[in-house]
């Protein structure tokens, strides 16, 4: 059921309904026969509620009820007219707002805590997954904080495994430096790493398999 | 039917939610990778195309080099599972890839396919390192890094 049918159908028990209403209800109920058999549910008790209701008021006697209700309310107001009269206007409309406030702020909190702490606490699951992936990395090898320069040249068709070259293990780890954490290569070549001895210096991963270009350059002496 | 809004409500707010999360690791995720490739001589002057700071840093690091020419210099996007590609002008390729991230520092791999080299390494950001030694010419080529968040 829509909103809107909801919402005429309740107009409609209560006999509430306008003419363009009670139109627009009565194409509802043509395209949604459930609708009108809830209508006439409704309706059948209203009816029953009602006759029920007349049949009780048959046997009280309601004889001078007006005049005894609006002589309580003229004394009620008699013994009230003294302490309202001693409180400032203002005071008091502020407490009545403030106590409105509070109240509807109480009532919507009563309605809707439950999806908002689930919506919440999937946030925070969420923001957990995320930080925790940010974490899952790889473990650094360690070793020596000592700056240092390292080589490998193996044979040729050698492999060092990453994690057990002689190059990872004398790596700095120190904090605030580019370090090596593994090297791997294949074939004939040096791999070599230069750390940082002083500022301004920079971390180098010199790669250097081609022997001939170490000779010096044309027109220099090598020693 | 109010109880069939707070379920709706609930649900637009964990999608929400998660795509806040989900962009928040991205943007978290990808770094700037600053390159530059040069070319380092004996002989030569420094290029005056480079950075200040890049031109100290060369200085101290490839002592014996004195000619440095700034070939090229790009800004690159790295993020895990896309890689960093810089195109040698020796014809070769040097890819940098995002590992993951172990305190401060960033996890990284720098591959030379054709050496069949692979070098992992911690860098923090803002710390220039290099990868030289690739024979250019009549000297070498310099790879320069400068990770940024």
């Amino acid at each position: 059921m829509t909103e809107r049918q909801d919402e005429l159908l309740n107009r409609c028990v209560d006999g509430l309904l306008s003419d363009a209403e009670r139109v627009e209800f009565e194409a509802m109920m043509d395209a949604n026969p459930e609708l009108a058999e809830l209508r006439d549910g409704f309706m059948g008790i209203g009816q029953v509620l009602r006759s029920d209701i007349e049949q009780e008021l048959k046997h009280i006697d309601f004889t001078g009820f007006a005049e005894e209700v609006s002589a309580r309310i003229d004394a009620d107001s008699v013994v009230m007219a003294a302490p309202m009269a001693m409180e400032e206007p203002m005071s008091v409309e502020v407490d009545a707002q403030s106590e409105g406030f509070v109240e509807k702020l109480t009532s919507w909190w009563g309605s809707q805590w439950k999806p908002l702490l689930l919506g919440a606490a999937v946030a925070a699951a969420v923001a957990l997954v995320v930080i925790g992936n940010d974490d899952a990395s790889p473990t650094a090898v360690g070793g020596s904080s000592e700056p240092s320069m390292a080589a490998q040249s193996p044979s040729e068709g050698d492999s060092i495994p990453p994690n057990k070259s002689s190059v990872a293990s004398q790596q700095a780890t120190a904090p605030g430096i580019v370090s090596i954490d593994s090297v791997s290569f294949e074939g004939p070549k040096t791999v070599l790493v230069s750390l940082p001895l002083q500022e301004g210096e920079g971390t180098v991963i010199w790669l250097l398999d081609d022997e001939e270009n170490l000779e010096p350059v044309e027109g220099e002496d090598p020693i | 039917m109010n109880m069939m809004k707070k379920i709706v409500g609930g649900l637009i707010l964990l999608g929400l939610c998660g795509v806040w999360s989900a962009s928040t690791a991205q943007a978290k995720n990808a770094l700037k990778l600053k390159t530059a490739i040069i070319y380092a001589t004996k002989t030569g002057q420094m290029d005056p195309n480079i950075t200040k700071v890049t031109q100290k840093s060369l200085a101290a690091t490839f002592g014996a080099y004195k000619g440095f020419e700034q070939l090229e210099k790009a800004n690159k996007k790295i993020a895990k599972g896309t890689p960093a590609t810089l195109k040698l002008p020796t014809g070769q390729t040097a890819v940098v890839s995002l590992i993951g991230k172990k305190g401060r520092a960033y996890q990284l791999q720098l591959e030379i396919p054709k050496h069949k080299v692979k070098v992992k390494l911690s860098a923090p950001p803002k710390k220039l390192f290099y990868q030289a030694g690739i024979p250019y010419k009549k000297g070498r080529l310099i790879l320069a890094f400068y990770l940024k968040e």
